[in-house]
């Protein structure tokens, strides 16, 4: 019983850490403030639960990960309908955290340049327009930086349709940035700062 | 492991395109890699398609940053995962379990006890048999033929002891007869079991007695066993250990 104890005590501590990771997962899935919280709670009220099916050291951000979205999607399925009020960055608001490359040690080159374009705000929004599946898989496979095969887990689906939906999402965040370039490109009258239409495949030939 | 055509030298633009998503995500193997690598430098076609792929890859990571959960959502799950730390409700929910249990172990010892060949004889003792039905007298002669007799015990031998009852009884499997004797005005029973007893479990620890007696103390009264290889005995009754021996030594 103590040994029982002990493990839940490990595990708990071990959920505990990724309560920030989960919170923005839930951000970005459900897209505001007072959902992504409930989200949260419910994430780790049912790792709680469950905590015995759970093998301490065996990726806990992934469980918590699997977790969340599957309660996400279930509702999401149940509800059938997404929701379209996006009060994104209620939070963070002043702290300095919007305008990205201000670090003068980043290496000066075009990719650098390009992303220095762009506010974290912009791209938030820009990701958050997105479906929730694309969002979903672009965080997992980006920001989190999950192998294949861990997505896979996370979202119960084959390697195969993680490869092919996260190919899916990122051509539609390319065509929102170039649509997002086509508007300043006419604003300003053609001459700027414009990086991703250079690479983009069909002006590519 | 996902390009399953690394022989061939070269590839197609096709086929670098498919490649690199999982290229740009790190998924691909060193012969893999090396081809699109090859193929890359040579394309500015697909050059670019990995440009434009991996810029958005990296815009993502650069550009998204976690915030800090609110204080109202880190101390309400911190709360949960507290509440149950404590050690409370994990002991609640073995409570069924150890209720059963104890209950199994109660009706064990309660079925043991019952099954307890001194408490059957004790049991006995409460209802002692103040008559002799022929039925019961018929019985006890047919099981103990030879020492019936001196189970009567005689008036003349004996002024002290008078016979009172007997009943058949049966202890677990064996015959047995519960006789009652009026000793110098007080009662005693005596039980005369078919059988040596010796490999009976008891609740009470035997101590042994006089000679080849044992002794077991219940409640301020004793109960004297001698066991034989064809008969054995139980005395008990209001009289005090050496005039129970007495009794015991007078049956043999
Ligand atoms: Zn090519």
């Amino acid at each position: 019983m103590m040994r029982i104890n002990k493990k839940r005590e490990i595990i708990k501590s071990e959920f505990l850490k990724y309560l920030k990771d989960v919170y923005n997962l839930s951000l970005y899935l459900t897209r505001n403030v007072e959902d992504a919280k409930d989200l949260t709670q419910d994430t780790f009220a049912r790792a709680l639960e469950y905590i015995d099916s759970y093998t301490p050291n065996t990726n806990a951000k992934a469980y918590l990960f699997r977790i969340a979205t599957t309660i996400f999607f279930n509702n999401q399925s149940r509800l059938n309908t997404e929701q379209n009020h996006l009060e994104f960055r209620a939070f963070n608001e002043d702290d300095g955290s919007e305008v990205i490359g201000r670090d003068l040690n980043l290496i000066e080159d075009e990719e650098e340049k390009f992303i220095r374009e762009y506010s974290s705000r912009e791209v938030e929004r820009l990701l958050l327009n997105l479906s929730f599946e694309h969002r979903t898989i672009l965080i997992l496979a980006d920001i989190e930086e999950f192998s294949y095969e861990e997505i896979s887990k996370i979202l119960n689906i084959p390697i195969g349709t993680v490869m092919s939906r996260l190919s899916r999402a990122r051509s539609a965040l390319k065509k929102e940035l170039l649509k997002r370039e086509e508007i300043i490109r006419r604003e300003t009258g053609g001459e700027n700062i414009i990086r991703l239409s250079k690479y983009d495949l069909s002006k590519a030939k | 492991m996902i390009f399953q055509r690394q022989n061939r030298k070269t590839m197609d633009c096709k086929e670098v395109r498919r490649l690199i998503t999982l290229y740009v995500d790190g998924e691909l193997d060193v012969i893999e890699s090396r081809h699109v690598v090859e193929h890359v430098a040579r394309c500015e076609t697909c050059y670019f398609a990995v440009k434009s792929e991996r810029l958005v890859k990296r815009l993502l990571k650069k550009s998204i940053t976690y915030v800090e959960p609110p204080l109202s959502l880190i101390s309400s799950i911190n709360e949960l995962y507290e509440e149950k730390r404590s050690f409370l409700p994990i002991i609640m929910r073995f409570v069924p379990t150890i209720i059963l249990v104890l209950a199994i172990c109660l009706a064990l010892i309660y079925k043991i006890n019952e099954q307890r060949f001194d408490n059957k004889i004790f049991r006995n003792i409460k209802n002692p048999p103040l008559t002799a039905s022929i039925s019961d007298v018929n019985k006890f002669f047919s099981i103990f033929k030879n020492n019936s007799e001196r189970l009567f015990i005689d008036r003349n031998n004996s002024p002290n002891i008078r016979f009172v009852g007997l009943r058949y009884n049966k202890l677990e499997d064996r015959d047995a007869a519960h006789i009652f004797y009026n000793h110098k005005g007080r009662y005693i029973s005596v039980f005369a079991i078919s059988g040596s007893i010796n490999d009976k479990i008891y609740l009470t620890p035997l101590r042994p007695f006089k000679g080849d007696s044992y002794i077991i103390k219940r409640d301020g009264k004793s109960l004297l066993i001698l066991s034989n290889q064809d008969i054995s005995y139980a005395v008990t009754g209001d009289a005090d250990e050496n005039e129970l021996y007495e009794i015991l030594s007078s049956l043999r």
